[in-house]
């Protein structure tokens, strides 16, 4: 309990902030519970003992995609977690959990990347036709090629960067400067991000 | 004698715990899933918001975009970006309006889907596709489900070609895979969800609530967007029919409620009367 008091909760952290997220206060994620730690101590038994249908959160909530959205709230986000709940994506949920944002960017691992691997883009587009397409090796190929390191070298998963799409296959971003970005380098895409994340979630 | 003593004092500890717990413990913390109050079956909120939706669409789409069109104005799939003089295609209009929605607390969602998409990501697959190819059957009765891998109920409605705008675009389209589109086909459905199974009125009012404020958020964008243009229409009480003018949000929401708020009321009452 001492840990958890402000004074103490840097000496609680699990490992090294995530890029970007070296300035912020515990407060900024870690949201206190309104109700006392007696009340869930008693909701949370009476869950194990099947007299309530939901688990209470503990001291703190716990974290989900809302905490995130207060301050990434990208309106042009072409991979909105919430999109994954579909329910044609249930194979895509078992495997990476897109549709939680922590599942690619757990905190606390000093990485921006936590899980997701360059060849992930083939859960969801392995069967992508593309009618008119513009780029010089155009998509079906390089799927067939199995090539999935190139998705990434021309489109940012989230479309949070201005830029004009490259259409030379060859020019595209290199496999080892995504990993390095997914570690903690500076983004290799070109353009500026559309939507700043907000440095707090209390910021008016 | 060790035993004995741990054993009493195990014993004590538990009745403590208990006395703790429930004996002197403070009121319990609300189960979310306990309601006060009359339950209906979730797919009368499903039908509610579902009509709320189609009343919007067709407003929408008939009365802004293809009278619209006729008065000079643009609507493009690129209306978001920086210099496009355009407002949002129907369907683009949903997606802002789906995307609203999950920034809200209400636990409902919507997405748009066909078979036949012009973007391969809104392509049903698996289940979903199943209960899609049911739903597009005549009389394309809507369909609802449950999906254990997120827990939520689902719901399917049919969505028509309900205007030459839907079939011309669709049709004429580079990357559409189906150009054969013809007025009243179904093009595709929309697709809600919602985690409980029973709802109560004041949950269905929160809802349909939100999704309206939704509406009304992506449509106040667009007025926004166009007072940007090299020639903004006016914006107050009169409608594209009448030339290059467009509803203010008051005027528009007006006629939209006037149909949404008896349609509403229509489905509560038949759900009350077989209660």
């Amino acid at each position: 309990m001492l840990l958890l008091q402000t004074d103490f909760e840097r000496w609680n952290q699990p490992g090294p902030f995530n890029p970007g997220h070296e300035d912020l206060a515990c407060n900024e994620c870690h949201l206190k519970t309104k109700s006392s730690v007696r009340q869930q101590l008693q909701a949370n038994v009476q869950y194990w003992l099947g007299q309530r249908k939901t688990e209470a959160d503990f001291y703190y909530h716990k974290i989900d995609n809302k905490h995130c959205i207060a301050c990434h709230n990208m309106d042009k986000d072409l991979h909105s977690s919430y999109r994954f709940n579909e329910p044609r994506f249930n194979e895509v949920r078992e495997k990476i959990h897109p549709e939680q944002c922590v599942s690619c960017h757990k905190e606390h691992i000093g990485q921006r990347i936590s899980q997701f691997k360059i060849s992930d883009c083939q859960l969801c587009h392995e069967d992508m036709k593309i009618k008119n397409d513009p780029i010089s090796v155009p998509h079906d190929e390089l799927i067939e090629r199995k090539d999935w390191q190139t998705c990434l070298g021309c489109h940012d998963y989230h479309g949070n960067h201005d830029m004009v799409l490259e259409k030379t296959v060859g020019r595209a971003i290199k496999q080892e400067q995504l990993l390095d970005y997914f570690s903690k380098s500076e983004s290799p895409y070109l353009g500026p991000i559309i939507t700043k994340a907000r440095s707090t979630r209390y910021e008016k | 004698m060790k035993n004995n003593k741990l054993c009493i004092l195990v014993s004590l500890a538990i009745v403590c715990l208990i006395v703790y717990l429930f004996k002197t413990a403070p009121p319990p913390l609300d189960d979310g899933l306990k309601k006060q109050g009359l339950q209906l079956p979730v797919s009368v909120l499903f039908n509610i918001i579902a009509e709320e939706n189609n009343v919007v669409r067709s407003l929408y789409t008939k009365e802004i975009v293809t009278q619209g069109k006729s008065a000079g104005l643009k609507f493009s799939e690129d209306w978001e970006d920086e210099g496009v003089e355009a407002g949002p295609l129907p369907a683009l209009f949903l997606r802002a309006v789906s995307q609203a929605l999950e920034k809200n607390p209400v636990p409902v969602s919507l997405f748009l889907g066909s078979d036949f998409p012009i973007s391969s990501a809104n392509a049903f697959d698996g289940q979903q596709n199943k209960v899609f190819q049911e739903v597009k059957k005549v009389p394309h009765k809507p369909a609802f489900f449950y999906a254990e891998g997120i827990k939520r109920h689902v719901a399917m409605f049919p969505d028509f070609a309900i205007a030459s705008a839907c079939v011309d675009c669709h049709n004429k389209h580079p990357d559409s895979p189906k150009t054969d589109w013809e007025l009243g086909d179904v093009m595709g459905a929309t697709t809600w969800l919602y985690p409980d199974e029973t709802v109560t009125i004041e949950e269905i009012t929160r809802t349909v609530a939100a999704l309206r404020a939704c509406f009304k958020e992506v449509y106040s964008g667009y007025l926004q967007k166009t007072q940007a243009f090299t020639l903004p229409p006016e914006i107050g009480d009169k409608w594209p029919v009448d030339g290059y003018f467009l509803p203010s949000e008051e005027v528009f929401f007006t006629r939209y409620e006037e149909q949404a708020s008896r349609q509403t009321m229509r489905i509560l009452l038949a759900e009350m009367e077989l209660k």
